[in-house]
Protein backbone atom coordinates (compact mmCIF):
# COMPACT_ATOMS: atom_id res chain seq x y z
CA UNK A 1 0.00 0.00 0.00
CA UNK A 2 2.89 1.96 0.15
CA UNK A 3 3.44 2.01 -3.60
CA UNK A 4 -0.13 3.01 -3.29
CA UNK A 5 0.07 6.38 -1.32
CA UNK A 6 3.52 7.18 -2.97
CA UNK A 7 1.56 6.71 -6.61
CA UNK A 8 -0.97 9.29 -4.87
CA UNK A 9 1.29 11.86 -3.11
CA UNK A 10 3.68 12.21 -6.66
CA UNK A 11 0.62 12.20 -8.98
CA UNK A 12 -2.32 13.99 -7.04
CA UNK A 13 -1.94 18.18 -6.51
CA UNK A 14 1.46 17.77 -7.49
CA UNK A 15 3.32 20.90 -6.36
CA UNK A 16 6.04 21.10 -8.74
CA UNK A 17 3.78 19.66 -12.04
CA UNK A 18 1.15 22.45 -11.59
CA UNK A 19 3.87 25.12 -11.16
CA UNK A 20 5.51 24.03 -14.68
CA UNK A 21 1.78 23.75 -16.28
CA UNK A 22 1.24 27.08 -14.79
CA UNK A 23 4.58 28.66 -16.15
CA UNK A 24 3.94 26.64 -19.65
CA UNK A 25 0.98 28.36 -20.06
CA UNK A 26 2.58 31.80 -18.74
CA UNK A 27 4.92 31.56 -21.53
CA UNK A 28 2.32 30.48 -24.38
CA UNK A 29 0.23 33.17 -23.40
CA UNK A 30 3.78 35.53 -23.46
CA UNK A 31 3.56 36.90 -20.09
CA UNK A 32 7.06 34.96 -18.72
CA UNK A 33 9.10 37.38 -20.93
CA UNK A 34 7.72 40.30 -18.86
CA UNK A 35 9.24 38.89 -15.81
CA UNK A 36 12.51 38.88 -17.55
CA UNK A 37 12.15 43.22 -18.22
CA UNK A 38 12.29 43.96 -14.79
CA UNK A 39 14.60 44.81 -12.93
CA UNK A 40 15.62 42.71 -9.42
CA UNK A 41 13.55 44.07 -6.49
CA UNK A 42 15.45 45.02 -3.28
CA UNK A 43 15.78 41.86 -1.55
CA UNK A 44 14.40 43.31 1.51
CA UNK A 45 11.12 42.47 0.06
CA UNK A 46 12.16 38.77 -0.24
CA UNK A 47 13.48 38.54 3.18
CA UNK A 48 10.36 39.65 4.58
CA UNK A 49 8.09 37.81 2.17
CA UNK A 50 8.25 34.88 4.74
CA UNK A 51 7.55 37.04 7.90
CA UNK A 52 4.71 38.68 6.53
CA UNK A 53 2.84 35.48 4.80
CA UNK A 54 3.33 33.79 8.29
CA UNK A 55 2.03 37.38 10.22
CA UNK A 56 -0.93 37.51 7.97
CA UNK A 57 -1.99 34.15 7.79
CA UNK A 58 -4.91 34.35 10.00
CA UNK A 59 -6.48 36.48 7.85
CA UNK A 60 -6.89 34.48 5.38
CA UNK A 61 -9.57 31.68 5.82
CA UNK A 62 -12.02 35.22 6.88
CA UNK A 63 -13.03 35.50 3.73
CA UNK A 64 -13.48 31.77 2.87
CA UNK A 65 -17.62 31.14 3.44
CA UNK A 66 -18.58 34.22 1.81
CA UNK A 67 -18.83 34.52 -1.58
CA UNK A 68 -20.71 37.47 -1.93
CA UNK A 69 -17.56 39.93 -0.26
CA UNK A 70 -15.58 41.81 -2.58
CA UNK A 71 -12.00 41.24 -1.95
CA UNK A 72 -11.02 42.97 1.50
CA UNK A 73 -8.62 45.62 2.12
CA UNK A 74 -5.86 43.14 3.07
CA UNK A 75 -2.86 45.23 3.28
CA UNK A 76 -4.60 46.70 6.44
CA UNK A 77 -5.88 43.47 8.85
CA UNK A 78 -3.94 43.23 11.49
CA UNK A 79 -6.03 40.62 13.07
CA UNK A 80 -8.85 38.38 13.60
CA UNK A 81 -11.87 38.82 16.21
CA UNK A 82 -14.69 36.42 15.66
CA UNK A 83 -18.28 36.93 17.01
CA UNK A 84 -20.41 34.40 17.66
CA UNK A 85 -24.19 35.01 18.96
CA UNK A 86 -26.01 32.56 16.46
CA UNK A 87 -25.12 34.67 13.69
CA UNK A 88 -21.30 34.22 13.22
CA UNK A 89 -19.04 36.87 12.06
CA UNK A 90 -15.30 37.11 11.67
CA UNK A 91 -13.75 40.61 11.83
CA UNK A 92 -10.61 41.74 10.22
CA UNK A 93 -9.01 44.36 12.09
CA UNK A 94 -6.32 46.81 11.16
CA UNK A 95 -3.44 48.63 13.67
CA UNK A 96 -5.93 51.51 14.44
CA UNK A 97 -8.28 48.74 15.86
CA UNK A 98 -10.20 49.55 13.33
CA UNK A 99 -12.52 46.94 11.44
CA UNK A 100 -11.55 46.54 7.69
CA UNK A 101 -13.72 43.74 6.87
CA UNK A 102 -16.26 41.76 7.72
CA UNK A 103 -17.60 38.32 6.85
CA UNK A 104 -19.91 35.98 8.14
CA UNK A 105 -19.28 33.16 9.02
CA UNK A 106 -22.74 30.91 8.61
CA UNK A 107 -26.37 31.22 6.95
CA UNK A 108 -27.87 33.32 9.61
CA UNK A 109 -25.47 35.48 9.20
CA UNK A 110 -25.72 36.12 5.47
CA UNK A 111 -28.99 37.79 6.06
CA UNK A 112 -27.84 40.74 8.49
CA UNK A 113 -26.49 43.85 6.67
CA UNK A 114 -22.92 44.68 8.10
CA UNK A 115 -21.87 47.42 6.38
CA UNK A 116 -22.53 49.98 8.69
CA UNK A 117 -20.08 48.01 10.49
CA UNK A 118 -16.96 48.70 8.22
CA UNK A 119 -14.35 51.43 9.79
CA UNK A 120 -15.87 51.19 13.50
CA UNK A 121 -13.49 50.50 16.29
CA UNK A 122 -13.96 46.62 17.12
CA UNK A 123 -15.52 47.20 20.39
CA UNK A 124 -18.46 49.48 18.80
CA UNK A 125 -18.70 47.01 16.07
CA UNK A 126 -19.30 44.01 18.06
CA UNK A 127 -21.59 46.34 20.28
CA UNK A 128 -23.48 47.11 16.89
CA UNK A 129 -23.20 43.35 15.88
CA UNK A 130 -25.54 42.54 18.99
CA UNK A 131 -27.46 45.51 17.49
CA UNK A 132 -28.17 44.35 14.22
CA UNK A 133 -28.40 40.83 15.44
CA UNK A 134 -31.21 41.80 17.77
CA UNK A 135 -32.97 43.79 15.36
CA UNK A 136 -32.98 40.95 12.45
CA UNK A 137 -35.14 38.83 15.51
CA UNK A 138 -32.45 36.22 15.78
CA UNK A 139 -32.05 37.69 19.60
CA UNK A 140 -34.12 39.36 21.96
CA UNK A 141 -32.06 42.29 24.18
CA UNK A 142 -35.16 43.09 26.13
CA UNK A 143 -36.64 39.78 26.95
CA UNK A 144 -36.28 38.14 30.12
CA UNK A 145 -33.98 35.28 28.53
CA UNK A 146 -30.47 35.66 28.78
CA UNK A 147 -28.42 36.01 25.57
CA UNK A 148 -24.67 34.70 25.30
CA UNK A 149 -22.02 36.30 22.85
CA UNK A 150 -18.73 34.88 22.64
CA UNK A 151 -16.12 37.00 21.37
CA UNK A 152 -12.58 35.18 19.98
CA UNK A 153 -9.31 36.56 19.19
CA UNK A 154 -7.28 34.95 16.82
CA UNK A 155 -3.61 35.30 18.22
CA UNK A 156 -1.15 35.79 16.06
CA UNK A 157 2.68 34.56 16.09
CA UNK A 158 5.22 37.58 17.29
CA UNK A 159 4.67 41.12 16.98
CA UNK A 160 0.89 40.75 17.54
CA UNK A 161 0.57 40.37 21.44
CA UNK A 162 0.70 43.85 21.98
CA UNK A 163 -2.24 44.19 19.30
CA UNK A 164 -4.17 41.74 20.87
CA UNK A 165 -4.23 43.30 24.47
CA UNK A 166 -5.11 46.72 22.84
CA UNK A 167 -8.28 44.66 21.23
CA UNK A 168 -9.00 43.38 24.42
CA UNK A 169 -8.73 46.77 26.26
CA UNK A 170 -10.80 48.65 23.70
CA UNK A 171 -13.48 45.67 23.65
CA UNK A 172 -13.37 46.59 27.57
CA UNK A 173 -13.85 50.64 27.20
CA UNK A 174 -17.32 49.40 25.53
CA UNK A 175 -18.48 46.78 27.23
CA UNK A 176 -18.64 49.66 30.40
CA UNK A 177 -20.56 51.71 27.84
CA UNK A 178 -22.28 49.98 25.16
CA UNK A 179 -25.86 49.38 25.43
CA UNK A 180 -26.31 45.90 23.48
CA UNK A 181 -23.45 44.58 24.91
CA UNK A 182 -24.36 45.73 28.61
CA UNK A 183 -27.98 43.68 27.37
CA UNK A 184 -25.69 40.59 26.69
CA UNK A 185 -23.42 37.92 28.79
CA UNK A 186 -19.99 38.42 26.51
CA UNK A 187 -17.49 35.37 26.77
CA UNK A 188 -13.78 36.42 25.99
CA UNK A 189 -11.80 33.50 24.44
CA UNK A 190 -8.48 33.07 22.57
CA UNK A 191 -7.71 30.86 20.13
CA UNK A 192 -4.84 29.91 17.91
CA UNK A 193 -4.06 30.13 14.24
CA UNK A 194 -3.95 26.43 14.18
CA UNK A 195 -7.62 26.30 16.01
CA UNK A 196 -8.62 29.29 13.87
CA UNK A 197 -8.05 27.33 10.47
CA UNK A 198 -9.04 23.91 11.73
CA UNK A 199 -12.32 25.62 12.70
CA UNK A 200 -12.78 27.18 8.69
CA UNK A 201 -11.81 23.36 7.69
CA UNK A 202 -14.82 22.16 9.56
CA UNK A 203 -16.99 25.13 9.13
CA UNK A 204 -17.31 25.66 12.87
CA UNK A 205 -17.59 29.04 13.98
CA UNK A 206 -13.99 29.55 15.92
CA UNK A 207 -15.20 30.28 19.18
CA UNK A 208 -17.11 26.97 19.28
CA UNK A 209 -14.67 25.27 17.96
CA UNK A 210 -12.37 26.76 20.81
CA UNK A 211 -15.23 25.33 23.13
CA UNK A 212 -15.10 22.01 21.53
CA UNK A 213 -15.18 19.85 24.20
CA UNK A 214 -17.79 21.44 25.87
CA UNK A 215 -20.24 21.86 22.74
CA UNK A 216 -19.41 19.18 20.52
CA UNK A 217 -22.51 16.39 20.68
CA UNK A 218 -22.43 12.77 19.93
CA UNK A 219 -23.18 12.91 16.10
CA UNK A 220 -20.86 15.51 15.28
CA UNK A 221 -22.78 18.44 15.64
CA UNK A 222 -22.14 22.05 17.81
CA UNK A 223 -24.52 23.34 20.58
CA UNK A 224 -24.77 26.84 19.83
CA UNK A 225 -23.31 29.35 22.43
CA UNK A 226 -27.25 30.12 23.14
CA UNK A 227 -27.68 26.34 23.83
CA UNK A 228 -24.56 25.43 25.81
CA UNK A 229 -24.34 28.73 28.33
CA UNK A 230 -28.43 28.31 29.09
CA UNK A 231 -27.54 25.38 30.86
CA UNK A 232 -26.93 25.66 34.41
CA UNK A 233 -23.31 25.24 35.39
CA UNK A 234 -21.82 25.86 31.82
CA UNK A 235 -20.96 29.21 32.13
CA UNK A 236 -19.24 29.00 35.79
CA UNK A 237 -16.89 25.80 34.47
CA UNK A 238 -16.20 28.36 32.13
CA UNK A 239 -14.58 30.64 34.43
CA UNK A 240 -11.06 29.77 34.06
CA UNK A 241 -10.43 29.82 30.44
CA UNK A 242 -12.68 32.61 29.20
CA UNK A 243 -13.12 35.95 30.56
CA UNK A 244 -17.25 36.32 31.14
CA UNK A 245 -18.84 39.65 31.08
CA UNK A 246 -22.52 39.35 32.52
CA UNK A 247 -25.06 41.94 31.53
CA UNK A 248 -25.83 45.73 33.05
CA UNK A 249 -27.54 45.29 36.47
CA UNK A 250 -29.80 48.49 35.18
CA UNK A 251 -30.49 46.59 31.85
CA UNK A 252 -31.45 43.41 33.58
CA UNK A 253 -33.53 46.09 36.33
CA UNK A 254 -35.19 47.54 33.13
CA UNK A 255 -35.53 44.04 31.21
CA UNK A 256 -37.60 42.85 34.36
CA UNK A 257 -39.55 46.01 34.93
CA UNK A 258 -40.59 45.88 31.41
CA UNK A 259 -41.45 41.89 31.91
CA UNK A 260 -43.93 42.94 35.08
CA UNK A 261 -45.18 46.23 32.78
CA UNK A 262 -46.30 43.52 30.45
CA UNK A 263 -47.69 41.02 33.21
CA UNK A 264 -49.90 44.30 34.86
CA UNK A 265 -51.44 44.81 31.28
CA UNK A 266 -52.75 41.22 31.18
CA UNK A 267 -54.31 42.36 34.70
CA UNK A 268 -52.02 40.72 36.96
CA UNK A 269 -50.74 41.14 40.67
CA UNK A 270 -47.05 42.51 40.50
CA UNK A 271 -46.87 44.50 43.86
CA UNK A 272 -44.92 41.96 45.64
CA UNK A 273 -42.52 41.27 42.92
CA UNK A 274 -41.84 45.16 42.20
CA UNK A 275 -41.13 45.27 46.17
CA UNK A 276 -38.43 42.71 45.61
CA UNK A 277 -37.01 44.24 42.53
CA UNK A 278 -36.85 47.76 43.89
CA UNK A 279 -34.18 45.85 46.88
CA UNK A 280 -32.56 43.58 45.10
CA UNK A 281 -28.73 43.47 44.07
CA UNK A 282 -27.46 41.43 40.92
CA UNK A 283 -27.86 38.41 42.24
CA UNK A 284 -31.08 38.71 43.32
CA UNK A 285 -32.03 40.60 39.90
CA UNK A 286 -30.94 37.31 38.68
CA UNK A 287 -33.12 35.21 40.67
CA UNK A 288 -35.99 36.71 40.28
CA UNK A 289 -34.96 36.83 36.38
CA UNK A 290 -34.91 33.16 36.45
CA UNK A 291 -37.94 32.82 38.79
CA UNK A 292 -40.04 35.25 35.88
CA UNK A 293 -38.60 33.20 33.01
CA UNK A 294 -40.06 29.54 35.16
CA UNK A 295 -42.97 30.91 35.77
CA UNK A 296 -43.42 32.11 32.63
CA UNK A 297 -42.98 28.59 31.35
CA UNK A 298 -45.52 26.64 33.77
CA UNK A 299 -48.23 29.66 32.61
CA UNK A 300 -47.03 28.65 28.96
CA UNK A 301 -47.39 24.90 29.86
CA UNK A 302 -50.94 25.51 31.27
CA UNK A 303 -52.20 27.51 28.69
CA UNK A 304 -51.44 25.45 26.40
CA UNK A 305 -52.83 22.31 28.23
CA UNK A 306 -56.29 24.37 28.43
CA UNK A 307 -56.24 25.24 25.09
CA UNK A 308 -55.90 21.71 24.00
CA UNK A 309 -59.05 20.98 26.06
CA UNK A 310 -60.95 23.99 25.04
CA UNK A 311 -61.70 25.24 27.80
CA UNK A 312 -60.96 28.98 28.58
CA UNK A 313 -57.49 29.86 30.97
CA UNK A 314 -60.17 31.99 33.64
CA UNK A 315 -57.87 33.19 36.80
CA UNK A 316 -55.64 30.73 37.45
CA UNK A 317 -53.22 31.14 40.01
CA UNK A 318 -49.47 30.35 38.96
CA UNK A 319 -47.62 28.78 41.51
CA UNK A 320 -44.71 30.52 42.11
CA UNK A 321 -41.18 28.01 41.53
CA UNK A 322 -38.87 27.78 44.74
CA UNK A 323 -35.34 29.11 44.03
CA UNK A 324 -34.44 25.15 43.74
CA UNK A 325 -37.00 24.61 40.93
CA UNK A 326 -35.50 26.93 38.78
CA UNK A 327 -34.01 25.76 36.12
CA UNK A 328 -33.12 27.73 33.47
CA UNK A 329 -32.49 25.13 30.88
CA UNK A 330 -36.07 24.82 30.93
CA UNK A 331 -36.71 27.67 28.69
CA UNK A 332 -38.90 27.85 25.76
CA UNK A 333 -39.09 31.41 24.38
CA UNK A 334 -39.45 33.42 27.41
CA UNK A 335 -39.87 36.68 25.90
CA UNK A 336 -42.04 39.27 27.58
CA UNK A 337 -42.13 36.61 30.31
CA UNK A 338 -45.68 36.69 31.94
CA UNK A 339 -45.41 34.99 35.13
CA UNK A 340 -45.64 36.24 39.12
CA UNK A 341 -45.52 35.44 42.42
CA UNK A 342 -47.78 33.17 44.15
CA UNK A 343 -50.52 35.43 44.14
CA UNK A 344 -50.57 36.52 40.66
CA UNK A 345 -53.03 35.18 38.50
CA UNK A 346 -53.87 35.21 34.76
CA UNK A 347 -56.99 36.09 33.63
CA UNK A 348 -56.89 34.54 30.04
CA UNK A 349 -54.71 32.77 28.36
CA UNK A 350 -52.65 34.94 25.47
CA UNK A 351 -52.15 33.38 22.42
CA UNK A 352 -51.41 35.88 20.48
CA UNK A 353 -48.49 36.65 22.63
CA UNK A 354 -47.23 32.83 22.47
CA UNK A 355 -47.65 33.01 18.68
CA UNK A 356 -44.79 35.79 18.66
CA UNK A 357 -42.67 33.96 20.87
CA UNK A 358 -41.37 31.84 17.81
CA UNK A 359 -38.10 33.62 16.81
CA UNK A 360 -35.71 33.36 18.69
CA UNK A 361 -32.94 30.80 18.13
CA UNK B 1 5.91 45.96 -10.76
CA UNK B 2 7.28 45.17 -7.18
CA UNK B 3 7.59 41.27 -8.14
CA UNK B 4 9.58 39.03 -9.76
CA UNK B 5 9.36 35.18 -10.69
CA UNK B 6 11.35 34.23 -7.94
CA UNK B 7 8.55 36.02 -5.15
CA UNK B 8 5.71 34.35 -7.04
CA UNK B 9 7.74 30.84 -6.67
CA UNK B 10 8.48 31.29 -3.14
CA UNK B 11 4.97 32.85 -2.40
CA UNK B 12 3.23 29.62 -4.47
CA UNK B 13 5.39 27.28 -2.50
CA UNK B 14 4.53 28.77 0.96
CA UNK B 15 0.63 28.49 0.30
CA UNK B 16 0.31 25.63 -1.84
CA UNK B 17 0.06 22.64 0.54
CA UNK B 18 -2.99 24.89 2.70
CA UNK B 19 -4.53 26.40 -0.38
CA UNK B 20 -4.42 22.95 -2.05
CA UNK B 21 -5.84 21.81 0.98
CA UNK B 22 -8.67 24.10 0.92
CA UNK B 23 -9.88 23.82 -2.67
CA UNK B 24 -10.10 20.00 -1.94
CA UNK B 25 -11.91 20.41 1.11
CA UNK B 26 -14.59 22.70 -0.57
CA UNK B 27 -14.84 21.09 -4.06
CA UNK B 28 -14.52 17.17 -2.95
CA UNK B 29 -13.54 16.77 -6.40
CA UNK B 30 -10.07 15.76 -6.86
CA UNK B 31 -9.84 17.29 -10.62
CA UNK B 32 -12.30 19.94 -9.74
CA UNK B 33 -9.87 21.46 -6.97
CA UNK B 34 -6.75 20.87 -9.18
CA UNK B 35 -8.42 23.02 -12.44
CA UNK B 36 -9.29 25.49 -9.27
CA UNK B 37 -5.75 25.64 -8.23
CA UNK B 38 -4.15 26.93 -11.73
CA UNK B 39 -6.81 28.84 -12.37
CA UNK B 40 -6.26 30.75 -8.81
CA UNK B 41 -2.08 30.39 -9.01
CA UNK B 42 -2.74 31.84 -13.17
CA UNK B 43 -4.56 34.52 -12.48
CA UNK B 44 -2.32 35.34 -9.02
CA UNK B 45 0.86 35.19 -11.59
CA UNK B 46 -0.67 37.67 -13.96
CA UNK B 47 -1.57 40.16 -11.05
CA UNK B 48 2.11 40.17 -9.85
CA UNK B 49 3.32 41.28 -13.07
CA UNK B 50 0.31 43.92 -13.57
CA UNK B 51 0.36 45.32 -9.48
CA UNK B 52 2.78 48.38 -8.54
CA UNK B 53 1.65 47.63 -5.05
CA UNK B 54 3.12 45.41 -2.15
CA UNK B 55 1.16 42.90 -0.87
CA UNK B 56 1.39 42.58 2.71
CA UNK B 57 -0.42 39.56 3.14
CA UNK B 58 -0.43 37.23 -0.27
CA UNK B 59 -1.69 33.80 1.22
CA UNK B 60 -4.75 36.03 2.27
CA UNK B 61 -5.38 37.39 -1.09
CA UNK B 62 -4.89 33.98 -2.83
CA UNK B 63 -7.50 32.37 -0.43
CA UNK B 64 -9.62 35.55 -1.58
CA UNK B 65 -8.89 34.61 -4.98
CA UNK B 66 -9.83 31.25 -4.37
CA UNK B 67 -13.41 32.00 -2.80
CA UNK B 68 -14.43 34.05 -5.87
CA UNK B 69 -13.23 30.72 -8.08
CA UNK B 70 -15.29 28.45 -5.54
CA UNK B 71 -18.35 30.96 -6.34
CA UNK B 72 -18.17 30.89 -9.86
CA UNK B 73 -17.65 27.19 -9.31
CA UNK B 74 -20.78 26.40 -7.14
CA UNK B 75 -22.45 28.74 -9.21
CA UNK B 76 -22.04 26.14 -12.10
CA UNK B 77 -22.52 23.16 -10.18
CA UNK B 78 -25.41 21.14 -9.59
CA UNK B 79 -25.97 21.05 -6.15
CA UNK B 80 -28.06 18.30 -5.96
CA UNK B 81 -25.22 15.99 -7.04
CA UNK B 82 -22.80 17.48 -4.62
CA UNK B 83 -24.99 15.84 -1.99
CA UNK B 84 -23.47 12.39 -2.38
CA UNK B 85 -25.73 9.64 -1.35
CA UNK B 86 -24.45 6.09 0.38
CA UNK B 87 -24.90 4.00 -3.04
CA UNK B 88 -22.91 0.84 -2.38
CA UNK B 89 -23.63 -1.53 0.88
CA UNK B 90 -22.01 -0.57 3.82
CA UNK B 91 -19.19 -2.97 4.43
CA UNK B 92 -19.61 -3.36 8.50
CA UNK B 93 -17.01 -5.49 8.62
CA UNK B 94 -14.41 -3.46 6.95
CA UNK B 95 -10.77 -3.28 9.54
CA UNK B 96 -9.95 0.09 10.47
CA UNK B 97 -6.38 0.06 9.33
CA UNK B 98 -6.28 -1.47 5.40
CA UNK B 99 -4.07 -3.92 4.69
CA UNK B 100 -0.99 -1.92 4.10
CA UNK B 101 1.17 -4.87 1.96
CA UNK B 102 -0.46 -5.51 -1.32
CA UNK B 103 2.09 -7.03 -3.29
CA UNK B 104 0.04 -6.66 -5.98
CA UNK B 105 0.64 -2.78 -6.26
CA UNK B 106 4.53 -3.69 -6.23
CA UNK B 107 4.26 -5.06 -9.62
CA UNK B 108 3.40 -1.53 -11.18
CA UNK B 109 5.26 1.52 -11.08
CA UNK B 110 4.15 4.64 -9.35
CA UNK B 111 2.73 6.00 -13.05
CA UNK B 112 0.54 2.98 -13.49
CA UNK B 113 -1.16 2.96 -10.54
CA UNK B 114 -1.81 6.42 -10.91
CA UNK B 115 -3.33 5.72 -14.72
CA UNK B 116 -5.84 2.94 -12.46
CA UNK B 117 -6.75 5.68 -9.83
CA UNK B 118 -7.91 8.19 -12.60
CA UNK B 119 -9.95 6.21 -13.81
CA UNK B 120 -12.10 5.33 -10.56
CA UNK B 121 -15.35 7.19 -10.40
CA UNK B 122 -16.25 10.07 -8.16
CA UNK B 123 -16.45 10.19 -5.28
CA UNK B 124 -14.26 7.15 -4.53
CA UNK B 125 -11.03 9.00 -6.29
CA UNK B 126 -11.28 11.82 -4.82
CA UNK B 127 -11.51 9.83 -1.22
CA UNK B 128 -8.90 7.82 -2.07
CA UNK B 129 -7.17 10.97 -2.44
CA UNK B 130 -7.92 12.65 0.41
CA UNK B 131 -7.23 9.34 2.46
CA UNK B 132 -3.58 9.16 1.03
CA UNK B 133 -2.64 12.72 -0.12
CA UNK B 134 -4.09 14.71 2.72
CA UNK B 135 -4.07 12.52 5.34
CA UNK B 136 -7.63 12.57 6.20
CA UNK B 137 -8.68 10.21 8.45
CA UNK B 138 -12.20 8.36 8.01
CA UNK B 139 -13.76 10.42 10.68
CA UNK B 140 -12.27 13.31 8.72
CA UNK B 141 -13.49 12.22 5.27
CA UNK B 142 -17.03 11.21 6.54
CA UNK B 143 -17.80 14.73 7.71
CA UNK B 144 -16.51 16.15 4.49
CA UNK B 145 -18.41 13.95 2.15
CA UNK B 146 -21.40 13.83 4.02
CA UNK B 147 -21.13 9.98 4.05
CA UNK B 148 -21.57 7.65 7.18
CA UNK B 149 -17.74 6.16 8.29
CA UNK B 150 -18.05 2.74 7.29
CA UNK B 151 -19.19 3.82 3.86
CA UNK B 152 -16.03 6.02 3.82
CA UNK B 153 -13.86 2.75 4.92
CA UNK B 154 -16.01 0.63 2.49
CA UNK B 155 -15.43 2.71 -0.93
CA UNK B 156 -11.68 3.30 -0.15
CA UNK B 157 -11.52 -0.49 0.29
CA UNK B 158 -13.26 -1.17 -2.68
CA UNK B 159 -11.17 1.25 -4.55
CA UNK B 160 -8.26 -0.47 -3.42
CA UNK B 161 -9.62 -4.22 -4.20
CA UNK B 162 -10.89 -2.28 -7.88
CA UNK B 163 -7.27 -1.46 -8.47
CA UNK B 164 -6.22 -4.90 -7.23
CA UNK B 165 -8.05 -6.73 -9.60
CA UNK B 166 -7.62 -4.43 -12.82
CA UNK B 167 -3.53 -5.22 -11.96
CA UNK B 168 -4.35 -8.90 -12.19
Amino acid sequence: MRHLKDSIQQHAFNEDHLLKSIKAQASLDGLSSQWAKQPKENTMKKKYLGWILGMMVIAVGIWTLNPKVEAPIITQTLAIVTVDINPSFALSVDESHLVVSIVAQNEDALTIDTSSILGLPVGQAINDLVQLTSDAGFIDLLDLEDDFVVVTQVMEDGTSVEMMDQIHLNLEQHLQTDTALQSVQVIQLKASQVEFFEAQEKDVPVGLYVLNGNVAQADGSYLSAKEFFSKAGNLEALQSQAAVHTQSETLLRTRIEMALTELEAQGMLTTELRTRLEVANLSELQALQTELMTTYQAQLNSNQSENAQGTPSENKPIETPSPSENKPEDSGSPQRSSGGSTETTTPQANQSEQAGQGNKN
Amino acid sequence: MPYTLDDFETIYHATYPRLSRYAFSKTRVYSDAEDLLQDVYYAFYQHLQKTDETLKNPQAYLFTMMDHALAHYYEKLDHSASTLKEDSPIFETIPDELDMELSVLQKLSLDEIWTLIESLKEPDRSLLIGRFRFDYRYTELSELFNLPETTVKSKVYAAIEWIKQHIK
